[in-house]
C-alpha cells in the first residue's frame, strides 16, 4: 500500500485509466458502427482466417450458380429443339405411310416427297440451332454451322468430335452442346444419319430413281425401321439432357442451400452482437465518466486553499 | 557565547531546509527527480547543552530494487510496442476483404471459371486479362510496401544505434564528473539524477543493466556489451549482413552480432529479421504456386486464334551454356519430355498436325542445347535471345505449332501394310498418363467382308484395351468406339493381319514444366510477388489466353484445369491451396498482433504499479512539502525570536554593568 501520493503519480494514475477507457471505447464505436465484431484480424485471427475462407467459397458459390444458369439456359433450348425434331420426324413417318396406303398417284406420292423435302430444310435448320450465338449441335466447334449442304444437296456434319461442357463446381461439369454426329446418327454400326433417311425418303417418294411401283411401295416401307431409329436416337439424347437439367436443378438448390448455411456461419463470426456491444459502451461510457470526474475533484483539493 | 551560535545554526538549517523544499516544490514536476531529504543533527562538542543543529547530508529518496525494476519493465514494454507497432502496419498491408490478395485471388479464379463457360466471349476474356493484372499489381505494391518498411526499419535502426552511443557517451561524462565531486567530498545530487535520467532513456532503446561501482560511477551493460565502463564508453553499430540479417554489434568487435533482449532495438531487430521477412517469403511462395499452376495449364492449351507461329519466353537464364539446372531460373525444370504439335496451316495438307518429342534435361543441357534440340523438329527454329538470355521458338511458313500434345492427326509407325490400307485416328484422349498406343489387325482378309477380322488396341504395357470389329457388318471408314477417347478407323481393302500402327497419346505435354520454367506461352511474366507481371500481348490480345485443349473454339477444358487449380492444395505440404494459404498467412499475423497486444496490457498494467510505487519514495508530494514549508518557517521565527532573546539577556546583562564613570 503506499503511503505518499505524489502530485506525479495521481496524475499518471488519472491519465492511465482514462486511456485505457478511452481506448475501449473507441474500439466499441467501431464494432457499433460496421456491424463487425472483427475489425482487423488481430481481434480474433482463428474467426478471421474461417471468414476470409468462407468469404472465397461463397464467392464460389455464385460462380456455380450462374454457370448453372448458362448451361441450364442451353439445355432447355437443346430439349425443345430435339422435341421439335422429333416432330419432324413423327410427321415424315406420317408421309411415309401416307405413301404407302393404295390410291396414291404419282402426282400425290410427289407432293408428299415435296413436303419430306420441306422437312428435310426444316430439320437442317433445327440441327443448326444457335443459343447466344453458339451452335448447341457443334460440339466444340460452336461458332460455325455444324451441318452444310454441299452441292449435290448432301447434307455433311463438319463440327466437332468432343462435346463442350461447363464446370459448375469444383472438379463437376455438364455437357452442353452435344456433337450433332451423336444427335443425328444413331450409334449402331452402319445405320444412316437422320438426314440421309429423310433424303431417301423424299428420293423414293419423288421415285428419282424410277423404281417400279411396287418396288417404291417396298423401298417406302422399308424407311419406317429407319426412321424409328434415328427417331429413338433424339429421344434418347433428349433423355440425356433432361437428366442434366433435372441433375442442375438439383445442384443448384444443393448449392443455394449451403451457400446459405456458409453466410450464416461466415456472420456469427463476423457480426457483432448489437444488444452487448451496446450494453458494453454505456458501461464503458460510465466508468470514463467516473474516472474523470474523480481525477476533477482529487485536483480541486489542496493544502493551498487553506493556507491563509 | 554558544547560545548566540546555536541560534545562528538554527537560522542557517532552517534556511537551507526552506530552500530545500523550494528545490523539491520546484521539481515535483521533473522527470527522473528524486526528491531530496537532509539529515540532521545536533552538534555534539562535549559541552552538555550541545552547539546547534547541522545538516549531516541532503539524500536522493529512492529505491534499488524499485529502480531496476522500474528500468526492467521500461525495456521490455518497448521492445514490445515497437513489435506491435510494425506487425499492426504489416497487418494492415495484408488485410483481407474487398480489394485484399484473398478476394483478388477469389475473383480471378471465378473470372476464368466463369470464362469456361463460354470461352469465345471476348469481353469475358479481357475481363479475365484485366483481373489477372490488378491480382498481380496488388502483389506488387503490397510487396513493396513491405520491402519500404524494410528499408525504413534500417534507417531507424541506424538511428536508434546513434542514440544509443550518445546515451552512453553521456552516462560516462557524468561518470567523471560526478567521480571528481564525489571524490572531493561532495555528493552531486542533481548530476546523479541527470544520469538517471539518461540510463532511463537508454532503457527505451535497449535493454540495460546497471552495476554501481566506486565513487559513484556506473558501468552500464547492454545486450551483454559494457556499453559504458567508467568514464569510457562503447559504440554500437547496426548492420545488415549479406544474408539480410540486422545485428547489433560493437564497434570494436564488429564480427559477432550482440544478442539483444529488451528495448526498441530488440523489438526491430525482431520484426525485421524474423516476421517481416517470414511475411514477405510466404508472400513469394504463393506467388510462386499460382504461377506455376496457372502458366503450364496456359502454355499447355491453344489460344482461341489457334495454334502460334512464334513465342517468346518470357524467363531468362544466367547464361545460354550453363545447365538450365544451375542457370538461376526461378522454376528450374526438371528431366521430361516436352510434346510439340506442328500443324501444317496452308497449301493442300493444311490441317495435317504431327507430334513430335523433344527429351530435356537439365542437368546436361543448356539453353543453347534445347534451342537446338526444338530446331531439330521439322518447320521449327528456336534460338536464344542474347539480351535478356530467353528462348524464342518460331513456325516456318505455313505452319503453326502448340504444346497441347493433341494426337496427330495420322498415325505413327504404320508398319506391315503392304495394302496400303487407309488407317485414322482421331479424337481428344482422356487418360491421365503419357503413353503409346498400338494398333494391331487380328485375322486376315477383306474389310467390311470377312467374318472375323478385327482390329485390336493395347497400351504401352501391351495390356489389351480393346477389341474392334472390322470385318463383316463393319463398314470401311467408319469411326471405331473410343479407347480412353482416341477413335480409329480402317480404309477399304484387303489385310494381310500384319497390319499395325501406333498413336501417342499425351495427358501431359511438358512433363518437365520447360515451358513454365522458360515463359514460353505463359500468362504470368515474373516469379515472385515483387516482379509478377502479365505477359504483354495478352492485355491487348486477350484472344490468346488458352481455353482449348482440342483446338476448337468452344472448348473451355483448358480454362476449367485453371479454375479448378483455385482448390488444388499444393502448398503447406499438400493441406492448403493458395486462398487458404494467404488466410493462414494473415491469421498468423493476428495471432501475433494478438499476442502482443495481451503482453502489452500487461506490461502497462505493471508498469503503472511500479511507477506508483517509485513515485510514492522518490515523488514530491506537494501538500507534504507545503506543511514541511511551514514547519520550517515556524522554525526560522523561532530561532529568531530566540536570538532576539538571546539578545536581550546580553543587552539586560550589559546594562547591569556601569558604562564607565568620570570618578
Amino acid at each position: 500500500m503506499n503511503l505518499r501520493i505524489s502530485l506525479q503519480s495521481m496524475v499518471n494514475t488519472s491519465v492511465y485509466y482514462e486511456q485505457q477507457q478511452t481506448t475501449a471505447l473507441t474500439h466499441l464505436q467501431a464494432e457499433a458502427s460496421s456491424g463487425n465484431r472483427i475489425l482487423t484480424p488481430d481481434d480474433d485471427p482463428l474467426g478471421s482466417v474461417a471468414v476470409i475462407n468462407y468469404n472465397s467459397q461463397d464467392a464460389n458459390f455464385n460462380t456455380d450458380l450462374a454457370n448453372i444458369n448458362t448451361a441450364t439456359d442451353t439445355l432447355n433450348v437443346g430439349v425443345s429443339t430435339l422435341q421439335n425434331v422429333n416432330n419432324i420426324l413423327t410427321q415424315a413417318k406420317q408421309l411415309a405411310i401416307e405413301g404407302t396406303n393404295s390410291g396414291n398417284d404419282a402426282n400425290s406420292l410427289s407432293s408428299l416427297g415435296d413436303q419430306v423435302n420441306a422437312l428435310l430444310q426444316q430439320l437442317v435448320t433445327a440441327a443448326n440451332t444457335q443459343n447466344n450465338g453458339q451452335y448447341i449441335f457443334g460440339g466444340t466447334k460452336s461458332s460455325t454451322p455444324p451441318f452444310v449442304t454441299d452441292a449435290s444437296g448432301n447434307v455433311n456434319y463438319v463440327g466437332g468430335t468432343d462435346r463442350a461442357s461447363v464446370p459448375v463446381g469444383s472438379s463437376q461439369a455438364v455437357d452442353t452442346f452435344y456433337t450433332g454426329s451423336e444427335v443425328f446418327q444413331p450409334p449402331s454400326a452402319g445405320s444412316q444419319n437422320a438426314f440421309q433417311v429423310l433424303a431417301g425418303l423424299r428420293d423414293d417418294l419423288l421415285n428419282t430413281q424410277n423404281l417400279s411401283s411396287p418396288d417404291q411401295m417396298q423401298a417406302l416401307s422399308n424407311s419406317l425401321g429407319p426412321l424409328s431409329t434415328v427417331s429413338d436416337n433424339v429421344l434418347r439424347v433428349a433423355g440425356q439432357q433432361s437428366a442434366s437439367l433435372q441433375n442442375l436443378s438439383g445442384l443448384q438448390s444443393q448449392l443455394q442451400s449451403v451457400q446459405l448455411q456458409t453466410k450464416q456461419l461466415s456472420g456469427n463470426i463476423q457480426s457483432a452482437d448489437m444488444a452487448s456491444v451496446v450494453t458494453e459502451l454505456q458501461a464503458q461510457q460510465n466508468l470514463l465518466q467516473a474516472t474523470l470526474d474523480t481525477t476533477a475533484k482529487m485536483f480541486s483539493q489542496s493544502l493551498l486553499d487553506f493556507i491563509k | 557565547m554558544s547560545a548566540l551560535s546555536i541560534g545562528v545554526s538554527a537560522l542557517q538549517v532552517s534556511q537551507q531546509l526552506i530552500d530545500l523544499t523550494g528545490q523539491n516544490i520546484a521539481n515535483a514536476n521533473t522527470p527522473g527527480y528524486h526528491r531530496q531529504v537532509a539529515s540532521l543533527a545536533g552538534i555534539e562538542t562535549g559541552n552538555n547543552t550541545g552547539s546547534g543543529v547541522t545538516i549531516l547530508s541532503i539524500d536522493r529518496q529512492r529505491n534499488d530494487l524499485l529502480d531496476t525494476a522500474v528500468l526492467n519493465n521500461t525495456y521490455e514494454a518497448q521492445n514490445v510496442s515497437t513489435q506491435l507497432n510494425a506487425l499492426q502496419q504489416v497487418e494492415a498491408y495484408i488485410a483481407p476483404g474487398a480489394g485484399g490478395i484473398d478476394s483478388l485471388l477469389s475473383n480471378f479464379f471465378n473470372q476464368v471459371q466463369t470464362l469456361a463457360a463460354s470461352p469465345a466471349d471476348q469481353a469475358q476474356r479481357s475481363v479475365v486479362v484485366n483481373t489477372a493484372s490488378n491480382l498481380a499489381d496488388t502483389l506488387n505494391s503490397t510487396s513493396n510496401q513491405l520491402l519500404t518498411m524494410n528499408e525504413n526499419l534500417n534507417q531507424t535502426g541506424a538511428d536508434l544505434v546513434d542514440n544509443i552511443n550518445n546515451d552512453a557517451q553521456q552516462i560516462a561524462s557524468l561518470n567523471s564528473q560526478i567521480e571528481t565531486a564525489t571524490a572531493s567530498g561532495q555528493k552531486p545530487n542533481d548530476l546523479l539524477d541527470q544520469r538517471d535520467q539518461v540510463i532511463s532513456n537508454l532503457s527505451q532503446l535497449i535493454d540495460v543493466r546497471v552495476i554501481p561501482t566506486n565513487l559513484n560511477q556506473v558501468t552500464v551493460m547492454s545486450a551483454g556489451a559494457p556499453i559504458v565502463a567508467g568514464t569510457q564508453s562503447l559504440n554500437l553499430q547496426y548492420q545488415v549482413g549479406a544474408n539480410d540479417q540486422a545485428v547489433l554489434v560493437r564497434a570494436d568487435k564488429s564480427s559477432e552480432g550482440l544478442v539483444v533482449t529488451g528495448g526498441q532495438a530488440a523489438g526491430l531487430l525482431q520484426v525485421r529479421n524474423g516476421d517481416l521477412s517470414q511475411v514477405s517469403s510466404q508472400l513469394d511462395t504463393l506467388t510462386a504456386a499460382l504461377v506455376q499452376g496457372v502458366d503450364e495449364a496456359q502454355a499447355t492449351g491453344i489460344a482461341l486464334t489457334g495454334p502460334l507461329t512464334s513465342a517468346s519466353g518470357s524467363r531468362g537464364v544466367s547464361g545460354p551454356t550453363v545447365p538450365l539446372s544451375q542457370a538461376g531460373l526461378a522454376f528450374p525444370p526438371t528431366a521430361g519430355t516436352l510434346a510439340i504439335s506442328v500443324t501444317q496451316t496452308t497449301g493442300a495438307n493444311a490441317g495435317t498436325r504431327t507430334l513430335y518429342q523433344v527429351p530435356i534435361d537439365p542437368t546436361t543441357m543448356s539453353l543453347n542445347d534445347v534451342a537446338t534440340a526444338i530446331s531439330a523438329v521439322p518447320n521449327l527454329t528456336a534460338s536464344v535471345n542474347p539480351a535478356s538470355n530467353t528462348l524464342q521458338v518460331t513456325a516456318a511458313n505455313g505452319y503453326a505449332f502448340d504444346f497441347a500434345g493433341q494426337i496427330p492427326s495420322a498415325p505413327t509407325n504404320v508398319q506391315g501394310n503392304p495394302g496400303n490400307i487407309a488407317f485414322q485416328v482421331s479424337g481428344s484422349y482422356t487418360g491421365t498418363t503419357n503413353d503409346t498406343y498400338t494398333f494391331k489387325v487380328s485375322g486376315s482378309g477383306t474389310v467390311g467382308v470377312t467374318a472375323g477380322l478385327t482390329l485390336q488396341a493395347f497400351d504401352g504395357n501391351n495390356d489389351l484395351l480393346g477389341s474392334f470389329n472390322i470385318g463383316q457388318g463393319y463398314q470401311a471408314g467408319t469411326v471405331l468406339s473410343a479407347v480412353n477417347g482416341v477413335t480409329a478407323s480402317v480404309g477399304a481393302g484387303t489385310l494381310a493381319g500384319t497390319e499395325s500402327f501406333q498413336v501417342p497419346v499425351t495427358a501431359n505435354p511438358d512433363t518437365g514444366n520447360l515451358l513454365t520454367g522458360l515463359g514460353l506461352n505463359t500468362l504470368f511474366t515474373g516469379s515472385s510477388a515483387a516482379t509478377l507481371g502479365i505477359r504483354s500481348d495478352l492485355l491487348a490480345h486477350p484472344e490468346l489466353l488458352s481455353g482449348s485443349r482440342n483446338g476448337d473454339t468452344g472448348d473451355g477444358s483448358n480454362f476449367t484445369k485453371i479454375a479448378n487449380l483455385q482448390n488444388a492444395q499444393t502448398l503447406a505440404n499438400g493441406t492448403q491451396s493458395v486462398g487458404q494459404y494467404f488466410a493462414a498467412t494473415v491469421g498468423d499475423v493476428g495471432v501475433r498482433v494478438q499476442d502482443l497486444t495481451n503482453q502489452q496490457t500487461a506490461q502497462q498494467t505493471l508498469g503503472q504499479q511500479l511507477s506508483s510505487q517509485q513515485q510514492s519514495v522518490s515523488g514530491v508530494d506537494t501538500n507534504e512539502e507545503l506543511t514541511n514549508l511551514l514547519q520550517y518557517q515556524r522554525s526560522f521565527q523561532m530561532a529568531s525570536e530566540y536570538i532576539n532573546v538571546v539578545n536581550q539577556t546580553l543587552t539586560t546583562l550589559m546594562g547591569i554593568i556601569p558604562v564607565s564613570s568620570t570618578g
